[in-house]
């Protein structure tokens, strides 16, 4: 029976990391949470003001 | 405003992730070398030993690789949403080696990798021993890639500034791709990988020994990774000279910190071993000093200077002052773009323009800064010197430690004599997380030398990180350590498994077991 537990073990493994992967990016990564900076998003970061654009405004530049 | 906490948090949570994707790749890349080796004598020799020994570091090789892979794919997670203005910024050139590394390189290394494991009664011996070649050739082209995109971000070449589009776009793959920075941290770090999996390979042959298990197993094995780890360990200590000479010539203000040199000495600069740095009243106490050291390492000549950092930011502050020029020149070249003047005067200075956005940390308008927050900008250029300083000479030490250590495992093996001494196996088996503890300092100092950028000279950190508040990062970064202490807690509990269980296990284990024969040789 042992002869199989090395691969069990490892494709546990790869299917736990796969399952904690998707839930990272659901969670914390997703395009909902990911702001989209744009050619004018980054004009206006960068010379308009000394903050940067809030994440709604980035969004607005889409 | 920016939220500094939040910049601060995301330069946490991707310095973390990095360091924890480090912890498997240098492994990765040393073991695949190691069972090249080992795999080839046995083509040569058709003694059984060996491939029991390819088999059983492959399984080790595995249970790594499978718990490093991917886990550097959460960078890429990162730079989208924690760091969306640097990817618009330069994602048209940092994007590149990155995707050949995932299309070309990964896709290599995993198939041959399935090949590795599956292919042992399959294929002919030379064809088995090509692929396991070939997978240690997909692994160092993967450390390649992104050793190219690392090497950008330390000495932008290849490159330009576009203002209508306001980013980074690409003048010439050849001069990213043989980019000498990139170059030299390539073979720096891959060498760094074979010492790794060398000490890895002669800790776990030393615990068999101790234990007097699988004797002449063990003392082959600790035979290849003493000769194969004395070459790498020389090579990574020459190999990071060339990476310092690099630096010195790109990024001289990297230097000056990790030695704590605040003033330019005459020529040949000499070299502080030890001292302690005083950041509030800018000098090093206690130095102890290697007269011309430094001038030869930096400059490799006799007569050159090596710039100290007061200079270097009196250098940086007539950069600020310049790209102010540049910032101004590019606020009225974005409203007017037919302005001949404005793109005139940007394209005179749009080299310190990064140098001008400095100043976006002290004021709204960077064009009319004050004198003192020119000064101020000028002094961010410098990195922490106090880590840096110390972590430089931690990392030198172990690499030298290394070559020591391994010229007497060499000597030993040579006397046939590497079972002899216990004081050396216990002392194989002590130093195993020197070359993890070497590596990670060594990221440090590159990545850490390079701030207050992310694209030297060009992108400051503070403008890179994406407009998102800490508390967003705060919950993906607690996220992120559950889930890979999680993994690092599974990986520790199967390495120790199966290198307990000793080669005797592989017969359990590999697919090659699953089949009588071998592979003819």
């Amino acid at each position: 029976m042992r002869r199989f537990t090395y691969w069990q073990e490892i494709v546990g493994v790869l299917c736990l990391k796969a399952v904690g992967l998707v839930l990272l990016y659901l969670f914390f990564f997703a395009p909902a949470d990911r702001p989209t900076a744009t050619q004018q998003a980054v004009a206006h970061h960068l010379l308009t003001t000394p903050g940067s654009a809030t994440r709604d405004e980035v969004n607005h530049d889409r | 405003m920016i939220d500094n906490a939040a910049v601060e948090l995301s330069r946490l949570q991707f310095g973390l992730t990095a360091m924890y994707h480090f912890l498997f790749v240098p492994l990765t890349l040393g073991l695949s070398i190691v069972l090249g080796i080992m795999e080839s004598v046995y083509v040569m020799t058709g003694r059984k030993i060996w491939r029991d020994m390819t088999q059983y570091w492959g399984m080790l090789f595995g249970i790594n690789f499978a718990m490093g892979v991917a886990t550097g794919i959460t960078m890429e997670f990162q730079f989208g949403t924690n760091w969306a203005y640097y990817s618009h910024y330069v994602g048209d050139i940092f994007g590149v080696p990155l995707a050949i590394e995932g299309l070309m390189a990964f896709f290599l290394e995993a198939s041959f990798i399935g090949l590795f494991f599956f292919g042992w009664n399959r294929m002919s011996g030379l064809g088995h021993l090509a692929v396991t070649w070939l997978v240690a050739l997909g692994s160092n082209l993967s450390a390649l890639w992104i050793l190219v995109a690392n090497g950008w971000m330390q000495n932008p070449v290849g490159a330009a500034f576009n203002f209508h589009s306001m980013r980074m776009e690409l003048t010439s793959f050849k001069d990213v791709l043989f980019n000498p920075v990139a170059q030299a941290k390539f073979v720096h770090t891959v060498s760094a990988g074979y010492v790794t999996g060398a000490v890895f390979v002669m800790a776990v042959s030393a615990w068999f020994l101790l234990k007097g298990r699988n004797i002449e197993f063990a003392k082959r094995s600790m035979t290849v990774a003493a000769s194969f780890g004395l070459a790498a360990a020389l090579s990574v200590v020459v190999l990071g000279d060339e990476s310092g000479y690099t630096a010195s010539q790109n990024q001289k203000m990297k230097v000056a910190a990790i030695e704590a040199m605040w003033e330019t000495e005459p020529a040949p600069a000499s070299f502080t071993i030890f001292g302690i740095p005083d950041l509030a009243a800018r000098q090093t106490r206690d130095a102890i000093r290697v007269p011309w050291m430094l001038g030869l390492i930096a400059t490799r000549s006799l007569d050159q200077e090596v710039p100290g950092i007061k200079p270097l930011v009196a250098e940086a502050e007539s950069r600020v002052r310049s790209g102010m020029l540049a910032y101004g020149a590019l606020a009225t070249a974005r409203a007017h773009p037919d302005d001949a003047a404005a793109k005139a005067t940007l394209e005179a200075h749009v080299k310190d323009l990064g140098y001008g956005l400095l100043l976006k940390r002290y004021t709204d308008n960077v064009t009319d800064a004050t004198p003192a927050q020119i000064e101020q900008a000028a002094w961010d250029t410098v990195p922490n010197v106090l880590p840096l300083f110390w972590s430089f000479r931690f990392m030198v030490g172990i690499g030298f430690f290394f070559i020591a250590f391994f010229a007497g495992a060499f000597w030993l093996s040579a006397k046939r004599q590497l079972d002899r001494h216990r004081w050396f196996l216990r002392l194989a088996l002590l130093i195993l997380p020197l070359p993890w503890i070497s590596s990670e300092l060594g990221w440090f100092v590159a990545e850490n030398g390079r701030q207050p950028w992310t694209i030297d000279g060009v992108l400051p950190t503070f403008l890179s990180a994406s407009s998102i508040t800490a508390g967003s990062v705060w919950l993906s970064l607690a996220g992120f350590v559950l889930f890979y202490s999680a993994l690092a807690v599974i990986e520790l509990f199967l390495m120790v498994k199966y290198i307990r269980l000793g080669p005797e296990a592989d017969a359990g284990a590999s697919p090659a077991s699953l089949a009588p024969g071998r592979a003819g040789a």
